[in-house]
Parts: structure tokens; sequence; C-alpha cells
């Protein structure tokens, strides 16, 4: 097994062996990214290669650090690239609204019955998200999941601040509206 | 419940966190394949500027070649037609001879020796003064009438001060001094002939000549990437057909240093696994190049030569060292081979070249000399298309035979 710092350094000088142990590791982590922006499940694997062609190619630049550092620094990068990458792929579509199930195998459900039930309720809350406008969903991620600014999130996306704000506050009115619905679910997950 | 945006946004990070999708599709080949084309994308826009690159600064070299040459050669024109004055005591000046222009039609066979001149003497000049300088005299006759050029209208009844008939010819490569006597004016108004004494010097020259010349050679397979200059250094011989062109030979001991993808290098002698793909080779290579040039002297004089050459060169390669990696079902290996007088390659590459020399003795010249080598086909065990770009510097020496001019 490669340490992190043998697998960067091979990465920074291009070694494709590397670049692969690399790629196979931190998969997962780009693919849950990605999911969060990109509304088909059979679109996000493009994506996120994409986003780590991206990675390999830009990865000459990369600064190795002390451990742990070295490790966040690098999931970091990666999630910038990832998110920058698929809010790329929606804009190209025009941030048009999509339509379609999540096929049932894609979800991970524990065995054990806390954890099955808290899974549930993680599944059906990302559902809710995945199912805004693509453009209220993405300013949403952008702003609550992952810790853009508006200011950030307006250069990202080439719109405004205002309109970046607007968004966020429409998502979640949106998101709001639909877990009333659901209320008795949604109590007993926090109670939980 | 009444669901807060706080709790709206916590419930997604946490959501976010503990994501319990399943991911799919992870596929290194595409990436790989994604990686590799982009690769040789930016290869092929870099080679492409490269090798407009490469005969931009050919293109360059040549220019300042061309502009440096000019630059002194109208310096010293000038200098040389300033520094004319009128000398009274010519006739005591041995190796002078006096060439009168006037209207008689001499029969004198004499007169057909200076027939060469003509290509100096377009206009007759008419000396005023003791102080005017040629170039004065030019200016005033500047509209005078060509036909004067005619041989017929030099007479050798007024040329004096030459030992011989073989004194009175000039070379064609000198810049004429010329001098008018002005001693006796009386004279010269009862002969209404201007006398103009031309140095000579001798009319030959050596046909025979040898340089030695070295310098950094940049090589590159296919205007791919440059690793490091390598260097030729040699020695080429001449001969002189005519008075502007020549024919070159010699021999230079040349070392190639570069880098060559995968695809530029024939791989079969490196004796990859099966299923190999030869993925770059990065190497230097040393050879013994026997080049076989034309050159055209484009300008000449006593001090300067611009040239231009062109010819084609064989190599007998002596030592090919590589590094080289390959893949294998998506590992990468590194190795390294070398190889000791693997091949001899006739005329296989192009030699087109153009420089300057300049005199810094008596006979001696310096020789700058830029230089494109482009390959007609492969060369070495890799078979690759080797260009070259360099400059060569050293001295130029005649060493033989004289030829008449």
């Amino acid at each position: 097994m490669e340490d992190l710092n043998s697998i960067l350094k091979g990465c920074i000088v291009n070694d494709h062996k590397y670049q692969k142990i690399l790629y196979e590791q931190y998969y997962n982590y780009a693919f849950k990214i990605a999911f969060r922006y990109i509304y088909h499940y059979d679109n996000i694997p493009e994506v996120v290669n994409d986003g780590f062609v991206k990675i390999f190619r830009n990865f000459s630049g990369y600064i190795i650090k002390d451990e742990p550092i070295n490790e966040y620094n690098l999931l970091a990068w990666i999630k910038k690239i990832i998110i920058h990458t698929a809010i790329d792929e929606l804009r190209k579509n025009n941030l048009m609204p999509e339509i379609g199930a999540m096929p049932d195998e894609a979800w991970e459900l524990s065995d054990q019955h806390g954890q099955a039930d808290q899974g549930l309720l993680y599944k059906e809350i990302l559902k809710q998200v995945k199912s805004l406008p693509p453009a209220y969903r993405a300013v949403f991620n952008l702003y609550v999941v992952d810790g853009y600014s508006h200011k950030e999130i307006a250069a990202l996306m080439n719109i405004s601040v205002g309109t970046s704000k607007s968004n966020l506050f429409k998502a979640k009115a949106h998101l709001q509206k639909i877990f009333k619905k659901d209320s008795d679910k949604m109590k007993y997950a926090i109670s939980e | 419940m009444q669901f807060r945006n706080d709790h709206i946004e916590d419930l997604v990070r946490q959501a976010a966190e503990l994501n319990p999708i399943k991911a799919k599709g992870a596929d290194w080949d595409s990436v790989f394949n994604k990686l590799v084309n982009k690769e040789e994308a930016s290869v092929k826009a870099e080679e492409k500027s490269k090798k407009y690159l490469f005969l931009l600064l050919f293109l360059l070299s040549s220019l300042l070649c061309n502009e440096f040459y000019y630059i002194l050669y109208n310096n010293q024109s000038k200098a040389n037609l300033k520094n004319i004055n009128i000398n009274p005591s010519l006739k005591e000046k041995n190796n002078i001879g006096f060439i009168a222009l006037s209207n008689n039609n001499n029969k004198n066979p004499l007169v057909k020796k200076f027939g060469t001149l003509k290509h100096y003497y377009t206009t007759p000049v008419y000396a005023q003064d003791a102080t005017t300088t040629l170039l004065e005299l030019v200016e005033k006759n500047i509209d005078a009438d060509a036909t004067h050029e005619k041989t017929e209208n030099l007479s050798v009844s007024d040329v004096s001060g030459s030992n011989g008939n073989e004194n009175i010819t000039s070379t064609l490569h000198e810049d004429p001094v010329i001098k008018i006597t002005d001693e006796n004016s009386t004279e010269n108004e009862k002969t209404k002939d201007q006398i103009i004494p031309v140095k000579t010097k001798s009319a030959k020259e050596k046909r025979f000549y040898a340089a030695f010349l070295l310098g950094p050679d940049i090589s590159t397979v296919k205007f791919s990437e440059i690793k490091a200059a390598g260097h030729s250094i040699g020695i080429t011989v001449g001969f002189k057909l005519t008075k502007r062109i020549s024919v070159e030979t010699g021999a230079f001991l040349d070392q190639k240093k570069y880098v060559a993808e995968g695809e530029y290098f024939k791989a079969e002698k490196l004796y990859l696994p099966d299923h190999s793909k030869l993925l770059n080779v990065s190497g230097y290579c040393n050879m013994i190049e026997i080049p076989l040039n034309i050159r055209y002297n484009i300008a000449t004089n006593n001090n300067y030569n611009l040239f231009a050459l062109a010819g084609l060169s064989s190599y007998l390669v002596q030592r090919e060292e590589y590094d080289y990696q390959y893949s294998r079902y998506n590992t990468i290996y590194s190795s390294n081979k070398s190889y000791s007088k693997s091949s001899n390659e006739l005329f296989n590459v192009i030699n087109l070249g153009a420089g300057f020399e300049k005199r810094v003795g008596k006979l001696t010249a310096l020789r700058i000399e830029p230089y494109v080598k482009l390959p007609v086909k492969g060369m070495g065990v890799g078979d690759m298309r080797l260009s070259s770009a360099g400059i060569l510097v050293g001295v130029r020496y005649p060493f033989s035979k004289k030829m008449d001019q």
C-alpha cells in the first residue's frame, strides 16, 4: 500500500500508476460531491472522470505538505475541482430542470436498525434537495453544504450576489414547504 | 413541528456528510484515455508552434547576418571613399597603375587589359582640385553619360607608373583605391585627361580552404520537446568552383540529445514485452557527420562574405543511449538501453544554412554559420526523424592551390 506522499509525488510527475491509485482511493468521495449537483445518477461518473482529468492535468502545481494537512488539502482541492466541473456541466445544459427518478439500487442502506432509519431520512433529504431546480440546488449546496460565500457563488455561477441570495432563500422556502408535508417522518427522525 | 431554516441546513449537511449513495462507474481506463488524448492534443499544438518558431529563428538569424554584413560593408566603403586624397607623389610609388580617361580612341593593345575594370568605372571621373574626394566626384558625375564606361574611352597613352602589363588589372573583390594626380595641373589641362591610379594586387586567390567549426546543436524529434543542447565539432574543407560557388565537405563529431514520444520511435529493437506500449524515450546519440554542401556567396568583398549553403549529410552512428518508459496493462515501467555502431545513414538529412565570414588576419577569417538540418528519413535504432538547429562558429583558412580571378 502506497502512502499518500508517494502517491502525490507520483501524480506530480504524471506517473499513471500513482494517478490510478489516487483515482481509485478518492473516486467515492468525488462521486458523492458530484451527486449533490448532478441530477441524473448515470451522468455522475462522466462528471467525476472529467474532474479527475482536470486534477491530474494540474497536479504539477500541487504543493505537498505534512500530514494530516496533506490529506485535508487534497480533499479540499478534489472537492473544489469536482464542484467546478459539476457547475460547468449544469451551465452547459443552461441550468434546465431535469426529470427522472433515482434508481433504488443507487442507495446504500445500513442493515442496523437505527442507522437504517437515519439512512432513510438522509436519502429522503437528499432526494428533496435534488428535486430543487438546478439553479436553486446549486446555490443551496454551495452555500449550505460546501461553505461558499454569496460572492464566491456569484463569481462561480456568473450571477449577481443578489441572485445568489434570492436563489438560496427560494431554495430554503421550497425545502421547508416539502418537509412540512412530511412532518411526521421528520419529527421521528429528529427525536432519534 | 415548525422546521426552522437552521434545522434544514443542519439536516442537509448531515445527509451530505453521510451520503448513503453508492458510487458507480469508476473507470480508470476512460480517465487514462482522456489524459493521453489531451496530452497528445497539447503536444501536437506545441509541435506546431515549435515548428514555426524553429523556422522563424532560422530566418531571423539569417536576416541578422545579412544586416550585419551590409552595415559593415557600407561603413567600410564610406571609409575607403573618404580616405581618397589627391596624392602628388603618386608617380614615385610602385605598384600603382594610372588610368587615364580620354576621348582618344587609342588602339594600343593595353586598352583591352583595362576592359576588366569597366565594372568599377561606369562613369568618368574628373578631378577638379587637390582636395576633391571621390564621393564628391561621384556626385558631380552622377549624370555623366554611361557610354563612357566603354573601354574604347580608356587610353593607355596616359598610363604610367606600372611595371608591366600584368600589374595593371585589379581584383574584382577589392574596392579600388583610386588616387588622382594633381602634381602638374598644366599637364592635366594639356592632355585633358584625368589620371586615376589604381592600386593593384595579386590576381590570384587560393581555391582550397578549411574551417574548424564548433557550436551547440539543438535536436528535436517531430518538433516535440527539446531536452538539452548537444554539440557539433569538426572540420569542413571547401573547394572554390567559381568566385561565388564552392563545394564543402568535412567531418563533424556530433552529439545530439533529444526526447521522443513513443509513437515516433520504432520500438522493435527495444525488445519490449508483449502488449507493451512505448510512452516516451529520452537519450542521446554520438555520430560522425559527413556533410556535402554547395555554398553560394551572396555578397562578398575582401573583408566579408555572406553566404548560403545547402546540401546533404550522412551519419555514422557511433553510440546511442536511451531511457524509456512503456506501459503494460496500465502499469508504467522504466528501462534503458544502449547501442554501439547501430547504423550508417547515407544522405538522410538536408542541410540548410547561412553564414557570415569576416577576415581577421591576412588569410584567416572568422566564420559564423547558423543552420537547420531536416530529416529525409529516420535515423538510429528508433528510426527517428530528427531535426536539428544550431550555430557553428570557427575559423577558416585557405591552404592550397591558387585560382585566377
